[in-house]
């Protein structure tokens, strides 16, 4: 039998995670990826909250609905020749000169995104505990990446850089009469397939082997600090710590010690 | 880059200089105001060797593509042979070109793009939508406004309709320290030239590139072609 | 039945885990454990306590004395099968069971008048064996802080007869045990491993040979 039993049902659980989500923070990556014909330069960063617990014995948590919070910045370049028609300024002749055909070369133009949005993922954990260190560490650890959708912030991140290609290339020379079909051209080649591929790039090492951890449990556990020179701190190890879901009448994620 | 000044040119602008006499003109291409200035140096440069006029034959004009080779400004053709009365146009095509000056000097002539006199020419094509203060920072006191219209090409008639219009230019005379038009409306993609004739020594630059107080200002521009003071023409 | 029944947290340590931490404490701070007189513990320590020696007029240095107990055991609710107790402990109750060793400093001194009072200390001293009943006492200040601590309400040492003597010695035990166990003090991290910070709503409760607690977080 253990020494010391804790346990939380499911409301409990819940709160747990939440916490751990928080304690998690925002998590950051950078890197390079395919957005369609072009290559994506990006750094993101990633939060996790909310979501509501459902404890399957013996050792599943599922969470559902669990919010990702995701802010990236990426930029790609676009070689305008690419879209655009070729153009020249035709030869004019007035007093006595003539300017020679000149053909405008259409520059390669680099566009910047920012964009943040949210997206919810249900998956199950496990959960397990193991020393690390001086600690006691409880990890609730997804089983497998779930199906990311993207939903509506697909749509959204293509109007932000429907947007983006526009203002990156409104500076240049000669360009506006041949402005309004540009974004459309650049969206057309990313793609919803793009889009969602690039964003499932980055997003998705976020959540595989994504581990939440409680708050760490000292292997060596205060009880009662040192109070003068003759009361020196006192203090019982945990020599083993499990973790579980147990099924009863409710199920509960339990967590058991022994002290010694 | 691509903006209006005859002291910078870049793809889409155009200089043109008529020499009236025979004899050896070197000019320069520079980035910036050529020190010492073209009058002064003897050597290096290209060289325009201008041949008497021949009768009866039709003025022709020359080309000279100015082109990033390197690092540095060159010219093609580097030798040219004209007839006095001829022209050349300088002018460039390629972008990595951010700006150019050409300036140069004969036995009695003298030429710059950033201080035009006679006989020249010089042609901006606008790319971009607005209004356009152009003015001389060379403090002649010529100026004026060039409207631009901006172009939405949604259907194919469209497009026609614009490749004709760009085809037209616009047409602004200098003379001595008067010009007209004073104000000239077009659409984007259209060219206007300045025809510039008995000139004090005029640049065309927009007026948001021309800081307050400039045309006061004996900077490198105002020292001998700026401030038309008399004497100062050949001061170089 | 589950664990947290109509709350949403449990905590409990079982008895194993409180004479763990019995064990662990007084290993620690031996001196809750040992007191004696100047001539047995001249000053604190860590290993024991100093206390007056009992005036008594004409005693030269006073009754010298020194009690010493051992590391309490507990018994929670149900009593071990088996226990030699007693007094075993009912519902909600616990029992405790330890030694204590009595030693009273017998001294001998010449009372010749005019002369200092001169002698030797014999020490002598007797074993006993303590059984008592006790009970769980809380002290929750909020979320996550307080502890929890034992009071004793009854202490058999037996086998000391006449029974008036039983009686006296019981209370004086009884009343040195309640004063060394305001020390412990099991605090409400320690109950749940330090897992969640409890916000206490039942209990403390002796059952099923552990203490147990339920709430919130």
């Amino acid at each position: 039998m253990s020494d010391i039993i804790a346990a939380a049902d499911q409301t409990a659980a819940t709160t747990l995670l939440h916490d751990a989500e928080a304690t998690l923070g925002r998590l950051s990556k950078s890197g390079g990826g395919s957005l369609g014909p072009f290559v994506a330069n990006y750094s993101a960063s990633v939060s996790f909250s909310g979501g509501s617990v459902d404890l399957i014995p013996p050792n599943i948590i599922q969470l559902a609905d669990c919010n990702v919070n995701y802010s990236l910045n990426f930029s790609f370049g676009i070689d305008l020749n690419d879209f655009l028609p070729s153009f020249c300024l035709p030869q004019i002749c007035i007093f006595g000169w003539c300017t020679p055909k000149i053909c405008i070369s259409w520059p390669t133009v680099t566009i910047p995104i920012s964009f943040s949005d949210t997206l919810t993922i249900t998956g199950d954990f496990t959960v397990s505990a193991a020393q690390v260190g001086p600690n006691w560490i409880v990890s609730i650890t997804i089983q497998s990446v779930p199906l990311l959708q993207f939903g509506a912030g697909t749509a959204a991140l293509l109007a932000v850089i429907a947007a983006a290609v526009t203002a990156a290339v409104v500076w240049i020379p000669f360009i506006g009469p041949f402005l309004a079909g540009l974004a459309d051209l650049v969206i057309a080649a990313i793609g919803i397939a793009g889009l969602t591929g690039l964003l499932g790039d980055i997003i998705t090492p976020f959540i595989s082997g994504l581990t939440f951890t409680l708050p760490p449990l000292p292997a060596k556990m205060l009880v009662l600090p040192a109070g003068g020179p003759t009361d020196p701190e006192v203090d019982v190890t945990i020599t083993a710590l499990g973790a579980a879901v147990q099924a009863s009448d409710k199920n509960e994620l339990v967590l058991s010690a022994s002290i010694a | 880059m691509h903006t209006l000044d005859s002291r910078s040119l870049s793809v889409g602008n155009c200089f043109g200089q008529k020499f009236p006499k025979a004899g050896e003109v070197r000019y320069f291409v520079s980035a910036g105001a050529l020190i010492p200035s073209a009058a002064k140096q003897t050597d290096g440069g290209y060289v325009i060797e201008v041949l008497p006029a021949s009768k009866g034959a039709q003025a022709q004009q020359y080309n000279v593509a100015v082109s990033l080779k390197d690092g540095a400004l060159t010219v093609s053709p580097e030798k040219l042979k004209i007839h006095a009365g001829e022209g050349v146009l300088w002018h460039t095509v390629d972008p990595a070109v951010a700006g150019f000056q050409v300036s140069g000097a004969g036995k009695g002539f003298r030429f710059d793009s950033a201080s035009i006199e006679d006989d020249a020419v010089f042609t901006h094509a606008f790319g971009v939508p607005g209004k356009y203060e152009w003015t001389d920072p060379n403090g002649s006191g010529v100026g004026g406004t060039i409207e631009v219209e901006p172009v939405n090409l949604k259907r194919a008639e469209d497009r026609d309709r614009w490749f004709e219009t760009v085809q037209k230019a616009g047409a602004i005379k200098i003379k001595g320290k008067s010009s007209s038009p004073a104000s000239v409306k077009i659409v984007v993609g259209q060219t206007v030239f300045w025809s510039i004739t008995e000139s004090p020594g005029v640049a065309i630059t927009d007026g948001r590139l021309v800081r307050r107080g400039d045309h006061d200002l004996d900077h490198d521009h105002g020292k001998g072609r700026g401030k038309h003071k008399k004497g100062n023409r050949d001061r170089d | 039945m589950s664990l947290t029944q109509n709350f949403h947290v449990f905590a409990g340590v079982a008895e194993s885990g409180i004479n763990t931490f019995l064990k662990d404490l007084f290993t620690t701070r031996p001196h809750y454990l040992n007191y004696g007189s100047p001539a047995f513990v001249p000053a604190n320590t860590v290993n024991a306590t100093s206390v007056a020696a009992i005036t008594f007029p004409g005693v030269p240095t006073g009754i010298q004395f020194a009690v010493s107990f051992g590391i309490p055991t507990v018994d929670l609710f149900p009593p071990d099968a088996g226990t030699l107790s007693p007094i075993p402990p009912g519902p909600n109750q616990l029992g405790l069971h330890t030694k204590v060793r009595l030693t009273v400093g017998c001294f001998t001194w010449n009372s010749d008048p005019g002369n200092d009072k001169r002698g030797q200390m014999v020490p002598i001293f007797v074993d006993l064996d303590v059984w008592a009943l006790g009970q769980i006492v809380s002290h929750y200040f909020g979320p996550g802080t307080g502890f929890i601590t034992f009071q004793l309400i009854n202490v058999r040492i037996p086998g000391i007869k006449p029974e008036g003597l039983e009686a006296v010695i019981d209370c004086v035990i009884r009343m040195m045990l309640n004063a060394l166990l305001e020390n412990v003090q099991l605090p409400f991290h320690v109950l749940s491993a330090g897992v969640f910070q409890l916000i206490l709503e039942q209990g403390p409760t002796i059952d099923q040979d552990q203490v147990e607690v339920w709430g919130d977080i």
